[in-house]
């Protein structure tokens, strides 16, 4: 176990650079207990020669150890640093298969279409878990490599994210048994390109984001429980609850 | 299956007017909050015990805060911090029956009152100070806060030092209530850039300052009251007290 750090201004700089052509999958020998490029960040362990079996595995580890942090502190530009230090503590297993973009290792904020802090590989894997408990595992389900189009398609906004009855929902809907049902990914077609009866896609977890998108104007969907938002969803998704206890 | 649409109205949602609200939002060397002012519900039908939102956005990021009834709403600023500042700010009012989360009533994609009070009212701007570390400039046009450029390049990085932050600001704050306090009408005349302030201190719920004819003993209690409203509602101390805990870990 090692005491937690953080990135500094030139330890993020580092790093950064680092990824701009990344040589191997372990960045910079010496950055994870650097003196001059790292700092003590409160005082929480962690043991860096871990291994885990997907994202949810890895998140629910770091609510642990992180159980005493402040979350909003944790999520705010201040500790960014952190989660820099964490991407190198576990980089070898989050870029197992190929480096990715830079945002996925460092927080960054600002992108042309809005903040990209959602794509932090062990940030958000932090985030979905300590605010959804197991019901993350809709999006977290992925080995530690892969970042998931279910992560993209609904981390991405943080009124979806952070909203307990769409997960609550989405994992009652779409989990079974530990694992997604087929179909609750598939993507919808354009109702232009539908023929008639075409259900590809209808009532799918892509549709109950939008769903909720739409609901959200008729209610206020961050204080609504699973069975509340199950009532008032659309036909289509009947039949990925008609397993489910009526509420 | 019929597409999911966005323009039926199903449960008797009632759109009140956006001229009924009116939410400013101000800036005090980078923490942002916004002030529910004004919502005007009178000949509505709306019911008094109606629940109030406000969810500020800004591109895919949001807050949500409660803001009491419609009878009895939170005029205290709240913070703004998360929110994406590269993006337009927009809100939404939300009113619904406690318990029942179906909204009765809502306003849509609402800017600031004005634009122009989105920026700050205590502007930070680099100086070539020698050995010293800030000073506070106070004109007609109202406060600014300088910092020596050799130490911090840029305003950013002064706000962002937590130090700096806690140390300094409230004592410039206390500098700028002590200008108000000498000149208290400046708060009430529209044409006076000051006046802006008026709002800042109804967001935060603190008083306004005494009368001019008042002693100074009395004016320097409400500036130390509106100074200790401030640190309390961004926690200063204790942020500086995390950075030192950090920094004993480190020893």
């Amino acid at each position: 176990m090692i005491k937690t750090r953080m990135l500094n201004t030139e330890g993020m700089a580092a790093f950064g650079k680092w990824l701009e052509t990344p040589t191997s999958n372990t960045p910079l020998a010496g950055l994870l207990d650097s003196d001059t490029m790292t700092e003590l960040f409160g005082d929480y362990e962690i043991d860096p020669s871990r291994e885990f079996n997907s994202r949810l595995e890895f998140g629910m580890y770091l609510d642990g150890q992180l159980a005493d942090a402040d979350f909003n502190g944790l999520m705010s530009p201040d500790s960014d640093g952190l989660w820099a230090w964490l991407a190198v503590a576990y980089f070898g297993q989050l870029a197992a298969r190929g480096v990715r973009r830079a945002e996925h290792y460092i927080v960054q904020r600002k992108g042309s279409a809005g903040s990209l802090a959602y794509r932090h590989a062990v940030r958000t894997s932090y985030e979905l878990v300590h605010i959804h408990g197991h019901y993350a595992e809709i999006c977290l389900k992925s080995p530690m490599h892969t970042f998931g189009d279910m992560t993209e398609q609904l981390a991405s906004r943080q009124a979806i994210a952070h909203n307990r009855g769409f997960f609550q929902t989405a994992h009652e809907l779409y989990i079974r048994d530990g694992k997604l049902k087929r179909g609750a990914s598939s993507k919808p077609k354009k109702p232009k390109e539908r023929k008639p009866g075409d259900r590809a896609g209808m009532g799918s977890v892509r549709r109950l984001a939008i769903a909720l998108q739409r609901l959200d104007l008729t209610y206020d969907t961050e204080v609504m429980e699973s069975p509340q938002m199950r009532m008032v969803l659309p036909k289509e998704f009947a039949k990925w609850s008609s397993a489910m206890p009526t509420p | 299956m019929g597409r999911l649409s966005a323009r039926s109205n199903p449960t008797g949602l009632k759109e009140v007017d956006r001229s009924r609200v009116f939410i400013s939002t101000s800036d005090i060397a980078g923490r942002r909050c916004f002030t529910l002012d004004r919502l005007d519900l009178k000949d509505t039908g709306l019911s008094e015990t109606l629940k109030v939102i406000v969810v500020a956005q800004a591109g895919n990021t949001s807050v949500r805060h409660e803001m009491g009834s419609v009878a009895n709403l939170v005029h205290e600023g709240r913070s703004l911090d998360g929110l994406d500042r590269s993006q337009p700010l927009r809100f939404r009012v939300l009113m619904y029956e406690e318990g029942n989360p179906k909204l009765i009533a809502s306003i849509e994609n609402l800017r600031p009152r004005d634009d122009s009070q989105s920026e700050s009212l205590l502007p930070m701007e680099p100086a070539d100070l020698g050995e010293r570390l800030w000073r506070l400039v106070l004109s007609e046009d109202g406060p600014v806060l300088q910092f020596n450029s050799l130490v911090f390049p840029s305003a950013a990085g002064a706000e962002n030092y937590i130090p700096f932050g806690a140390m300094v600001l409230p004592e410039a704050l206390r500098q700028v209530m002590q200008r108000i306090a000498e000149q208290p009408g400046c708060l009430e005349d529209e044409d006076d850039p000051w006046s802006t302030w008026a709002n800042w201190l109804d967001g935060i719920g603190a008083e306004r300052p005494p009368a001019d004819d008042e002693n100074d003993e009395i004016k320097d209690a409400w500036c130390n009251r509106v100074v200790d409203r401030f640190c309390s509602r961004f926690g200063f101390a204790s942020r500086l007290q995390n950075e030192l805990l950090k920094g004993a870990g480190n020893d």
